[in-house]
């Protein structure tokens, strides 16, 4: 289906203007359905405002997915939350204060739990706070973050995301703004310098472990980063997996196991006999001659073309 | 766990440089599992990779998961099992042990001195103990307060007597009259404290009790909250009825008698013995609370013997009625909010089992019921909620727009509340105290009513 244009201000449609499009069943009570479910008119939101933000939802995430698609993807949002976020956005006042009331308390709370500590916590929920609100301006018009919001999640969920995010970033920042003095005085030019990427003696070594990397599941790698690079507890990844911490260690223990036969057989296609195979994989390679190489130019991900950074 | 070597660590942390991160919102929905299959291998695939998206994934999702694991609905199964009423004797019989093992230990601890103070009053009356040993016992000099009083007789108050051999062998024999008239009772066993009698009248139907004398009916208990079987309509004896104890057989005197006399406080006089406030427990009385509620040094200031003669209880409460050092012994009870009637009536959303009847969530007026977990209630749909407060079941909530509802008979039905016309904001906080009810909006109004919500003035 060709790209379509977005309807603004259209009553009646929240489908897209193809030639030859079939709205799927009637539109209009499929319109208005959608704008019941999210309650959008105590929020000081009409009916043509929510359909542009549901088109909007839908051309960023699917934009080329048929009607039938698009009514079951919209169907799945959290209209409710999403139309209050929108309404706020807006600047309307009675969704003000239902999100006020609702997300106030919560906004510091979250803050507290990601910072540990109460003051630097309000200062980064009232800072959040204010870009929620608008306090930037764009094009003279009063810019809310809540207007990126595209309820595929929860919005108390959105707000820890955007929270948790604007913490490591000052995080990140802080960590770059030292002093001279602090450096000098903290004994930091004593400190060692950042790892360098480590280089097998062998490349066929190598070679051999990307290729064992390279077939493993998405999944499988999230769990090893988690585990062995982030140094995250059972629990925590087995919340983000789905599973219980049990079936996390077995599948560790499964994964590291399957990762030395799939290196030892690459080893031994790339020429070794078993015993030198072995050998390979035991030696240490931390003190083998380090090197930048430059396969470690790897492919980045290509999944997220239609939206650009984060929120 | 088996560890990774230093190059797979290193190519694993280095495979990806991904540039383009997926975005709040897809990162919410991951964590909260609200992807579709593709757009989650997509956002792990990247997570897989990305060590910084990782940091915002585990960081968000850690409380989360906690709440969530709160709030969820607990397979219908274990609910089930946790709210059965078999669960809930269960519990009320350990809080019950946990009761009568804390009260020995008080009466223990309190006999020497209680057996002291009994023998000279003997010695200054008659030889031995007889029944005008209780009959001159409020009058002997007792500092009381004169206040009526409400006794439980045991029945079977087996309790050997610890002041003698000849009290011991009396101390098997009860008034007959106690007997058929407290079945509920009967049915204890000796060694029991009678502080579990309480309990058990407390909440047995038709509890009655009877004074010695066989005498009419006693003038009945102002009664703190009514109900069909509290403590409130317990008979009570008066102080000068309680020396008919005197008249009981033999040598049945007040230690040899498994009886705890509580104490009617005066009106307007504050419920600080333990003894008062186990009268003010009224319709409130589990024995879960009560057990917890006892700190170590209320314990301690009204020990009991083991196995448990009445005059001890008696003393023990007379103890902390009279004497104020006794009181100063159990700072726990005091601050207790257990058996502060004030914090009886101040208490809100608080279930037997420890889970809140009545919460708000998302704007949502959430009522906790058996079997079903926090359902919405009905007829509130449309008003966007902020605090709830109830104590029993009147319940107080109230929302955006000053809005406010009320409710008696544990949100059957609802009744909708006007502060005023100048009323404004959004209600933040309800306080009920008795029929004083103040709310606080977040236009920094204050309104205060003192006749349950007719009428409302603000400050």
């Amino acid at each position: 289906m060709a790209k379509g244009r977005l309807l603004a201000g259209k009553i009646d449609t929240i489908r897209i203007m193809n030639p030859g499009s079939r709205p799927v069943g009637n539109a209009t009570q499929i319109a208005r359905d959608l704008y019941e479910r999210s309650g959008g008119q105590r929020y000081g939101l009409t009916q043509d405002e929510f359909c542009v933000v549901l088109e909007q939802v839908a051309v960023k995430y699917i934009p080329s997915a048929a009607e039938d698609e698009r009514v079951q993807f919209w169907h799945e949002l959290k209209l409710e939350e999403l139309a209050l976020a929108r309404a706020c956005a807006a600047g309307h006042d009675p969704a003000w204060e239902v999100f006020l009331t609702r997300y106030r308390e919560k906004l510091h709370d979250i803050a507290r739990g990601i910072t540990k500590e109460d003051s630097s916590a309000r200062e980064l929920a009232d800072s959040i706070y204010g870009d929620l609100y608008g306090t930037a301006e764009r094009d003279g018009r009063r810019v809310s973050r809540l207007s990126f919001y595209m309820g595929r999640g929860s919005l108390e969920g959105w707000l820890r995301t955007v929270v948790t995010q604007e913490y490591i970033n000052r995080y990140r920042k802080q960590k770059r703004l030292v002093s001279l003095e602090e450096r000098e005085e903290d004994g930091v030019q004593f400190s060692a310098a950042a790892p360098d990427p480590v280089v097998p003696a062998d490349d066929r070594l190598g070679g051999a472990v990307d290729e064992a990397l390279g077939k493993l599941s998405a999944e499988d790698r999230l769990v090893l980063a988690a585990y062995y690079l982030d140094d995250r507890t059972l629990t925590e990844i087995g919340r983000l997996v789905g599973v219980h911490e049990s079936t996390i260690s077995r599948r560790l223990e499964k994964l590291v196991k399957g990762l030395r036969k799939q290196i030892l057989a690459g080893l031994v296609t790339r020429g070794m006999n078993r015993a030198q195979a072995e050998e390979a994989m035991e030696a240490d390679v931390r003190y083998l001659q380090v090197d930048v190489g430059k396969k470690l130019q790897e492919n980045p991900a290509q999944a997220f073309q239609q939206g650009k950074g984060s929120d | 766990m088996p560890e990774l070597s230093n190059l797979l660590k290193d190519r694993l942390s280095r495979a990806g440089r991904p540039e383009v991160h997926p975005d709040a919102d897809l990162l919410t929905a991951y964590a909260e599992k609200a992807l579709p299959a593709t757009e989650r291998t997509q956002v792990m695939e990247h997570l897989s990779w990305c060590s910084q998206c990782r940091d915002v994934v585990f960081l968000t999702m850690e409380p989360a998961a906690e709440e969530a694991a709160v709030i969820a609905v607990v397979p219908a199964r274990r609910r089930r099992w946790f709210l059965t009423p078999q669960f809930g004797m269960l519990a009320a019989v350990c809080a019950m042990a946990v009761g009568i093992g804390l009260v020995v230990r008080v009466q223990t601890a309190n006999q020497n001195a209680s057996e002291k103070s009994r023998v000279q009053e003997a010695k200054a009356a008659q030889p031995g103990v007889s029944a005008g040993v209780l009959g001159q016992e409020p009058g002997a000099g007792d500092s009381r307060a004169k206040d009526s009083e409400i006794e439980i007789r045991d029945s079977k108050a087996a309790g050997a007597a610890t002041s003698g051999s000849a009290q011991t062998a009396s101390a098997g024999k009860k008034p007959e009259r106690a007997v058929s008239n407290m079945p509920q009772v009967a049915s204890i066993a000796p060694a029991r404290s009678d502080y579990v009698n309480l309990q058990l009248f407390a909440t047995a139907s038709d509890a009655s009790f009877q004074n010695t004398n066989g005498s009419g009916d006693l003038p009945s208990a102002p009664a703190p909250a009514p109900a069909a079987n509290t403590l409130t309509q317990a008979k009570i004896l008066t102080r000068e009825q309680s020396i008919t104890l005197a008249d009981l057989p033999g040598d049945a005197g007040k230690q040899n008698q498994n009886v705890l006399t509580l104490y009617q406080p005066r009106a307007g006089r504050q419920s600080a013995s333990f003894a008062d406030k186990l009268v003010d427990l009224g319709r409130h009385v589990h024995a879960k609370r009560l057990g917890p509620a006892i700190s170590q040094d209320a314990a301690r200031s009204f020990a009991m013997a083991t196995p448990l003669p009445a005059n001890n209880a008696l003393d023990a409460a007379d103890a902390l009625a009279a004497k104020p050092s006794a009181k100063s012994e159990s700072p726990g009870l005091k601050e207790s909010s257990a058996f502060s009637a004030n914090g009886l009536r101040g208490r809100s959303n608080d279930q037997d089992m420890g889970s809140p009847q009545w919460k708000v969530d998302h704007g949502k007026l959430l009522k906790f019921e058996d079997g079903r977990g926090y359902v919405e209630m009905a007829g509130t749909a449309g008003l966007e909620f902020s605090v709830v407060t109830s104590s029993g079941a009147e319940v107080w909530a109230g929302g955006s727009h000053a809005a406010l509802i009320y409710s008696n008979d544990a949100g059957a039905t609802w009744e909708k509340i006007t502060l005023g016309d100048s009323a404004s904001g959004t209600v933040v906080s309800i306080v009920m105290n008795g029929s004083s009810v103040t709310v606080k909006t977040s236009a920094n109004q204050t309104w205060s009513s003192q006749d349950d919500g007719k009428s409302w003035q603000v400050k």
